[in-house]
């Protein structure tokens, strides 16, 4: 049973997880969303399964916490993204370039090869992308199947 | 979603794993990608898109609904 106006409750909870994830690098927990929205925690969860539901944040299966809100990655990865102090994982390498993209800054991406492990380092302008165009991105996947397993994807 | 340094590190990484290739984009469509892809999530104004919306952001890129198809 909700305890809430649902509709705007859910609209308050999916922009406070992006707008907390910009400013410090990682999702909110269901207790900060609880204090910050004035939820009892039960109902931050619940909000968080509907949210979940409709695919605007993947939630860990095991927590119900925030596990990936695309481009983000509530855990570390390969794919660290830097800018104005903060420091942000993506879920991929199309995430990689998506969190820039998303906020609409310049950044540098800390990534490695997938082959060898070689340390990459790549420049990415707010304007005009990536700076240069060494490396590629290899989807193994076709679309129709990301969704089958989001965390092989 | 992985980032290799070249076509023969990617090539490498699939024979190890007996697997096939994917879609292979250069770091300049993966940009266009993910500007197309992801806008600000932040404001009150952003809604989910529907699965042709998303759709026809792929189409829109040019990609090749061979792999691209979400359905």
């Amino acid at each position: 049973m909700y305890t809430f106006d649902r509709h705007n409750t859910i609209d308050a909870v999916r922009r406070f997880i992006y707008t907390h994830v910009a400013d410090i690098g990682a999702p909110p927990t269901a207790e900060a969303i609880a204090q910050h929205i004035k939820l009892s925690t039960y109902d931050a969860f619940e909000t968080l399964k509907i949210l979940g539901a409709t695919k605007r944040v993947i939630l860990d299966p095991t927590s119900g916490e925030v596990w990936m809100c695309g481009p983000f990655s509530a855990v570390p990865t390969r794919f660290a993204v830097s800018a104005q102090g903060v420091r942000w994982f993506a879920n991929c390498a199309w995430d990689m370039l998506g969190i820039p993209a998303s906020l609409g800054i310049s950044a540098t991406v800390d990534t490695s090869c997938a082959c060898c492990n070689e340390p990459v380092s790549i420049e990415v302008d707010a304007a005009t992308g990536p700076t240069s165009n060494d490396g590629i991105v290899h989807i193994l996947l076709p679309a129709s199947r990301w969704y089958d397993d989001i965390g092989f994807t | 979603m992985l980032f290799f340094r070249s076509e023969e590190h990617l090539d490498r990484w699939l024979a190890e794993r007996s697997a096939e290739r994917g879609a292979v984009l250069s770091l300049a469509d993966t940009w266009r990608l993910a500007k197309a892809w992801y806008p600000d999530r932040r404001t009150s104004a952003w809604r989910p898109r529907t699965t042709d919306q998303s759709q026809a952001v792929l189409d829109g890129l040019g990609f090749d609904r061979s792999f691209w198809s979400l359905r």
